[in-house]
């Protein structure tokens, strides 16, 4: 699409204002049956669509929904994937390490504390550190030679998040909107849930629809208080009050739009006050746990109190209650929900950031996400989701075998970042339950086996989703732009069933 | 050249507006949006220069930030009612009025800003904190120069929202929802019925699509 057309074809104009935000509209007939075409009819012949439409996929899927678990800060796959004999051999030894980039220096390999084990009949890693998800390795794919271009949080999650270390391109979930639609028009197509510690490094633009147009950004959901900005009336003003205003709001705008016929774009705004006052009671709906099972809302850990060993460890229950609202929110249409554990600031252990004690770090985090993930795991196969929903977890990179430098200010005992080998895991929809692909060398320092840099990755997320990476382009700034860049990607498809 | 156009003949064959026999309807920027309110509602700081509008922002916003606050001091009331280009503009933290309307993705150039018409565009105008001061500072100007009689202050608001007077139909319109408000208010208990329904008149009137589309 050229942006040229937004000035010479107001057609194509039509086509991106017709959507009411979150919802999609047959317009003509939506319209027609609420009676707001008078004799004139003049959105008849209109068909044009909402761009939150589902749309058909590329290629064969039976995903429908992704659900990316963000542990920020970067998790030490080397305490929780990715066992390495030879590092555990070798602890306390000094070897050349570098820790950022063409930087090297001497530093004292640190082994892995956890125990790892093989688990399932899959024989899948992992550590003591995860003893809930360890049970589910059976269903995972793990990817444990990941590779990516920044050692920087900021860019490096926002080249998670839009595949550019820069601001301003569209996430991943901008992309799956953009590409796919979503499936319930009453709810957004692409939502966020963040720690209550704060946001990750560099905020709204990790979520940001970029160069496409502001129906394709994630919506930030609060899983306490209210859940959209601005959701609920002011104090003062009713729902009814508020649903008479709506109707005099429409009835003037009816009688400004009869005399500026065949402009649609007024009729989408109409219906978008329709669809705000019905949004008012479908985004509650989705978050009303109470409609839920007890036995449920145990498993997810989200009856566990704040723990108090530690002033920044939370316990599972803020995650837990993200992680059930996103099966809640999958189960209802909504294409895309990210998840972000760990957050307010990098650098301290309010964060997967383990500068300060890659120990401490754990004990803080693993509890917090361990049952949640298991939970949701059983949850979504249980219900007959999992075939359906794509399951992602990891974070912006991962960490280092040696023990913290002084270089960042961080303590021995600590890992620092480390964006040159990392793991991630998928599970769900098309993914190759129990498999293990590519590997670090044998210190765990970067990927050394099948290496796939984050942009395969990418490309492997949409093409489970079924959309082929290199057909799904937008054009802006004359280019036709793609998540996975102008660099060649290829889908990991030795994780694919 | 108007969008106000009512050719039958021209709509009917070129309903696209390719060939241009009218002007295209232009929904105004986000900037736009915000200085309308302020102007219309009596509240606008013309106060030109100096330095960045930081204004007050719902403390969810800035929880969306890895550093929930942190550099941003809320500028005195009188300043935050200056015109949108001095708001300040930080790229992480897109100001949510401005942002839903489609403001400039202020991370890459943008040549053309999208327009989109979104359900939380219309939450937004509905329920945000900035819309009621605005609305509540307009119903206080319309008391203040229009008088007590309703009749005359459905006119007041017209005038100074839409720049014309209200039609017959309009105006009836208007009376019939502020004594549905009023009934309501009253109902549900609130100790001001009469005001809490003409704010709601006041908001509405904010709220209607003459009020960004320009002709």
């Amino acid at each position: 699409m050229n942006p040229a057309d937004h000035i010479l074809r107001p057609r194509r104009q039509f086509l991106w204002e017709m959507g009411a935000g979150f919802a999609g509209l047959a317009l003509t007939s939506l319209l027609d049956g609420d009676g707001f075409f008078g004799s004139r009819a003049s959105a008849a012949g209109f068909a044009a669509p909402s761009p939150l439409l589902p749309k058909p996929p590329h290629l064969p899927t039976r995903a429908k929904s992704v659900i990316f678990l963000f542990m920020f800060g970067g998790p030490s796959q080397l305490d929780l994937f990715d066992f390495k004999p030879e590092l555990q051999k070798r602890d306390g030894q000094t070897i050349d390490n570098e820790f950022r980039r063409n930087t090297k220096t001497k530093a004292v390999l640190q082994a892995s504390r956890r125990t790892f084990r093989q688990h399932g009949r899959s024989g899948l890693w992992c550590s003591d550190a995860f003893p809930l998800v360890s049970q589910h390795m059976d269903k995972l794919a793990v990817v444990k030679s990941l590779y990516s271009d920044s050692f920087a949080h900021g860019s490096a999650v926002l080249q998670m998040n839009s595949g550019r270390i820069l601001q301003g391109h569209p996430s991943i979930g901008a992309w799956m909107s953009y590409g796919l639609g979503t499936l319930n028009q009453n709810l957004p197509a692409y939502v966020v849930m963040l720690d209550p510690r704060g946001g990750p490094t560099t905020g709204a633009p990790n979520w940001s629809c970029g160069y496409m147009p502001a129906v394709h950004q994630g919506t930030v959901l609060r899983t306490t208080g209210e859940p959209i900005l601005n959701l609920k009336p002011p104090a003062g003003t009713s729902r009814g009050m508020q649903r008479r205003e709506i109707d005099f709001i429409n009835e003037l705008n009816a009688g400004h739009q009869r005399s500026r016929p065949g402009y649609s774009e007024l009729a989408a705004r109409i219906a978008s006050y329709e669809l705000a006052f019905r949004l008012q009671a479908t985004a509650p709906e989705a978050l009303d746990l109470s409609q839920e099972d007890p036995r449920t809302i145990e498993a997810y850990g989200i009856n566990e109190p704040k723990p108090d060993w530690h002033s920044l460890a939370q316990g599972p229950a803020p995650f837990g209650r993200q992680c059930l609202i996103a099966r809640r929110l999958v189960e209802r249409g909504v294409r895309f929900v990210q998840i972000y554990s760990g957050g307010g600031g990098a650098g301290g252990q309010n964060t997967w950031d383990g500068h300060h004690g890659i120990e401490e770090n754990l004990k803080i985090h693993c509890p917090e996400v361990d049952r949640p993930i298991a939970a949701l795991l059983a949850d979504l196969e249980q219900r007959g989701l999992l075939d359906e929903t794509l399951v992602v977890w990891g974070g912006e990179f991962g960490r280092m075998p040696v023990s913290e430098t002084y270089n960042t200010g961080g303590k021995p005992g600590g890992r620092d970042h480390n964006p040159k080998g990392f793991t991630y895991w998928l599970a769900g929809a098309g993914v190759k339950a129990g498999t293990s692909f590519g590997e670090t060398d044998e210190l765990g320092e970067g990927a050394a086996v099948d290496r796939c840099h984050l942009r395969d990755l990418h490309a492997t997320i949409l093409h489970l989703m079924g959309l082929d990476h290199e057909k799904l382009t937008y054009f802006y700034g004359g280019l036709n732009n793609k998540l996975t860049g102008v660099v060649e990607a290829h889908p990991i498809r030795g994780i694919m069933a | 050249m108007s969008s106000h156009a009512d050719n039958r003949r021209a709509l009917a064959a070129d309903e696209a507006n390719t060939l241009l026999w009218r002007q295209n309807l232009r929904r105004v920027e986000a900037e736009v949006v915000r200085d309308t309110m302020l102007a219309v509602c009596g509240t606008l700081n013309p106060k030109p220069g100096g330095p960045s509008v930081f204004p007050t922002l719902p403390q969810e916003v800035h929880g969306t930030q890895d550093s929930s606050g942190k550099g941003w001091a809320d500028s005195p009331a009188a300043e935050q009612n200056r015109r949108s280009v001095y708001l300040v503009v930080k790229r992480a933290l897109k100001l949510p009025l401005l942002d839903c309307l489609d403001f400039a993705n202020s991370a890459s150039p943008v040549g053309v800003r999208p327009t989109t018409t979104t359900a939380p565009q219309a939450l937004m105008l509905l329920n945000d904190a900035f819309v009621q001061r605005q609305a509540a500072a307009l119903a206080e100007r319309i008391a203040r120069e229009a008088g007590g009689r309703e009749d005359r202050q459905v006119e007041r608001a017209f005038q100074l929202a839409l720049q014309r007077p209200p039609s017959r139909a309009e105006l009836k319109a208007a009376r019939s929802l502020l004594a549905d408000q009023r009934q309501r208010a009253m109902v549900e208990g609130s100790p001001e019925p009469g005001r809490a329904a003409f704010k709601s008149f006041c908001r509405g009137l904010l709220n209607v699509n003459e009020m960004i589309y320009a002709d």
